[in-house]
């Protein structure tokens, strides 16, 4: 039976920032999500969980070790090729989200199909809609960021994720900046997506009770990572 | 190109600003160049307009020694020495010359003409003057004098007829058909009546020439058929001194040219065009440090919205375009702005006038500005490129903002 392509691996992952003094943040990281699984990360501030996702998401390259996300080795892919990865094959979700203020809520979810074609095609807009309308947000189509509520705008960061159909959704405690209810909402929803879309997830987070929800749960400490 | 019109429109004030501000550069530059522009062209033309840019004479004699003379005898005595009124030498093949002037190149109009002082006199008033005798069609095609007139007529001007300036006709106290009398040098006298009395804004016209057929001046200097001088027009009056000097390779006559007997003039025309073009440079890369500096805080604020398009796949290429498109738009619609603001306020100003001192003569502009195209769209390109120029520094920064340090600094 062929093995299936994993949605990111990585083979003795390091990564040292090169400052006024080398720091070595990753140590060495073996690592495999599989499609559809949805990993919780959690660590202690500065423990390097979110230069692991940096690095996951093809957003900074090793300094030693590989990266495979979806099967293409981030080695073998230009600076150019690797802003194309990011676009189709990884979705993003930030702490804070990040919207574009001067384009309404739908144009936001749209922006990673816009960015890589220049017009989405109708078939892709009623894909978005569809997805606006599964989170909740149907009404506020044409309502831009700044009259949305902060669940309201990480919601639509998650649809904006989502939208060109990634392998890999890499989630930076994407509810730090919400109150509990919102919060909750939000991790519920995307535990909902994980499970109807098949994408893999891979969620930062601080609260034990959130990680005990994924499928498995990473701790990293001192750049090396620990499954429990 | 959807991004930078959002980034642009919700800029408000910011946007404005700097639209307001290549709009600003424009204006001063059409304004100043068209002004001045406008200015040197009236300059020229009242120089240049009624007068000739080329006069060809005939080579003036030069004395020879006694010796040299042919034949001389060996002895001479000389009894007595008698001064020469000068005037100039007659010119050979009249016609032939006519013809071989009019083949040169950007030559509009040539006139045969005999020229020389005398002194003009009426009522007991007498003033020296300059007499142009010259069939009138010709020499109209060289000083416009038929346009320019106030009362009379230049090109029906007969033979006992003259046309004199409007301030020598005040001067004279002469009033059409009264009859002015003209003395030569050699002591020749004729008695004309008065054809039109003209004014062109040159001083040296209106207050010392005095117009009459070329019979009329060949009776006068006593040149039988001849003619003393040739004038020539040219259908740019800059290239007085090229044409002229070609006519000077072929022809054996002196040759001047206006530019040659205005240094001085030319010498301020050349400064007044630097200076304009001084501050044309100036204000145009003021403005463009200007809309630099606006950009570059414009990236500044927008840091974390450029690391996130970059973060979901925009490529470096497409950054560098957004924030360069901005600088294209401002450029262009500050551009067009300015250029009818400055256009607007050159006709505004050219609508101020003062009434000239002469009856009969319509008001003039007290700015005889002009709107020159070619500098106007000149103008507007340049700004265009400036501002795009000034663009692609904040979007070079922009397109090398690293996501993760955007990411990272929260």
């Amino acid at each position: 039976m062929a093995e299936t392509v994993a949605a990111v691996e990585t083979v003795g992952l390091k990564k040292t920032y090169f400052g006024a003094v080398p720091t070595q943040v990753l140590h060495g990281i073996d690592l495999r999500i599989e499609p559809g699984e949805l990993v919780s990360l959690l660590g202690q501030s500065g423990s390097g969980k979110s230069t692991l996702l940096n690095c996951l998401g093809a957003l900074d390259r090793p300094t030693e070790g590989r990266v495979i996300v979806a099967g293409d080795d981030l080695a073998d892919l230009d600076d150019d090729e690797l802003a194309d990865l990011r676009n189709a094959k990884v979705g993003f979700i930030f702490q804070f989200h990040y919207l574009q203020d001067e384009f309404t809520c739908l144009e936001n979810a749209l922006m990673p199909i816009t960015i890589r074609s220049g017009r989405p095609k109708p078939a892709e807009i009623d894909r978005v809609v569809a997805l606006l309308e599964r989170v909740g947000l149907g009404h506020r189509l044409d309502s831009p960021p700044t009259q949305l509520s902060g669940g309201e705008q990480q919601r639509t960061a998650v649809v904006r994720a989502l939208s060109n159909q990634p392998r890999l959704v890499l989630a930076d405690e994407p509810t730090g900046n919400l109150d509990s209810k919102s919060s909750a909402e939000v991790f519920e929803l995307i535990h909902e997506i994980n499970e109807e879309t098949g994408v893999a997830f891979v969620i930062v987070t601080h609260d034990d009770r959130q990680a005990a929800q994924g499928d498995r749960i990473l701790r990293i400490e001192d750049g090396l990572l620990t499954e429990n | 190109m959807q991004l930078a019109l959002r980034h642009l429109r919700a800029g408000g004030r910011q946007t404005l600003l700097i639209l307001a501000g290549v709009a600003m550069a424009v204006t001063l530059v059409v304004f100043i160049s068209c002004l001045i522009g406008g200015l040197q062209q009236n300059i020229v033309e009242t120089t240049t307009g009624p007068i000739a840019h080329i006069t060809l004479q005939a080579p003036e004699r030069l004395p020879r020694a006694m010796e040299e003379l042919p034949g001389r005898p060996e002895f001479l005595v000389i009894s007595d020495i008698e001064q020469r009124p000068w005037q100039p030498d007659t010119i050979d093949r009249c016609n032939c010359i006519e013809v071989q002037l009019n083949t040169f190149e950007h030559v509009k109009a040539v006139a045969p003409a005999v020229t020389g002082q005398a002194l003009v006199s009426r009522a007991g008033t007498e003033r020296s003057v300059r007499v142009v005798g010259s069939p009138p069609s010709g020499q109209d095609g060289i000083s416009g004098l038929q346009e320019d007139i106030l009362e009379g007529d230049y090109l029906g001007l007969r033979s006992d007829e003259a046309v004199i300036g409007y301030d020598l006709a005040r001067e004279l106290g002469a009033e059409l058909q009264d009859r002015i009398r003209l003395t030569t040098g050699d002591g020749i006298t004729e008695t004309f009546r008065l054809g039109g009395i003209v004014y062109t804004g040159s001083e040296a016209i209106d207050s010392s020439t005095i117009f009459v057929t070329l019979r009329a001046g060949q009776t006068l200097f006593a040149t039988g058929t001849l003619v003393n001088s040739f004038s020539v027009k040219l259908d740019d009056p800059f290239l007085a001194n090229d044409v002229g000097d070609r006519m000077d390779a072929s022809l054996d006559l002196e040759v001047n040219t206006w530019m040659r007997d205005n240094p001085g003039l030319l010498v301020a025309l050349r400064a007044q065009t630097s200076s304009a073009d001084l501050i044309s440079v100036f204000s145009l890369v003021a403005s463009s440090f200007a809309i630099a500096s606006v950009l570059v805080v414009s990236v500044l604020r927008r840091q974390r919205e450029i690391g996130i398009l970059k973060a979901i796949g925009a490529r470096r290429r497409q950054v560098l375009r957004v924030f360069t498109l901005e600088g294209l738009i401002i450029g262009v619609v500050g551009a067009v702005m300015g250029g009818l603001f400055g256009s607007g306020l050159i006709i505004a100003l050219t609508a101020i006038e003062r009434p000239s001192p002469v009856p009969g003569v319509p008001p003039e502009p007290i700015f005889p500005a002009i709107l020159i195209p070619e500098v106007i769209v000149g103008t507007m390109v340049v700004a265009v490129i400036a501002t795009v120029i000034a663009a692609v520094m904040p979007a070079r920064q922009a397109a090398e903002l690293d996501p993760v340090d955007v990411i990272r600094g929260g």
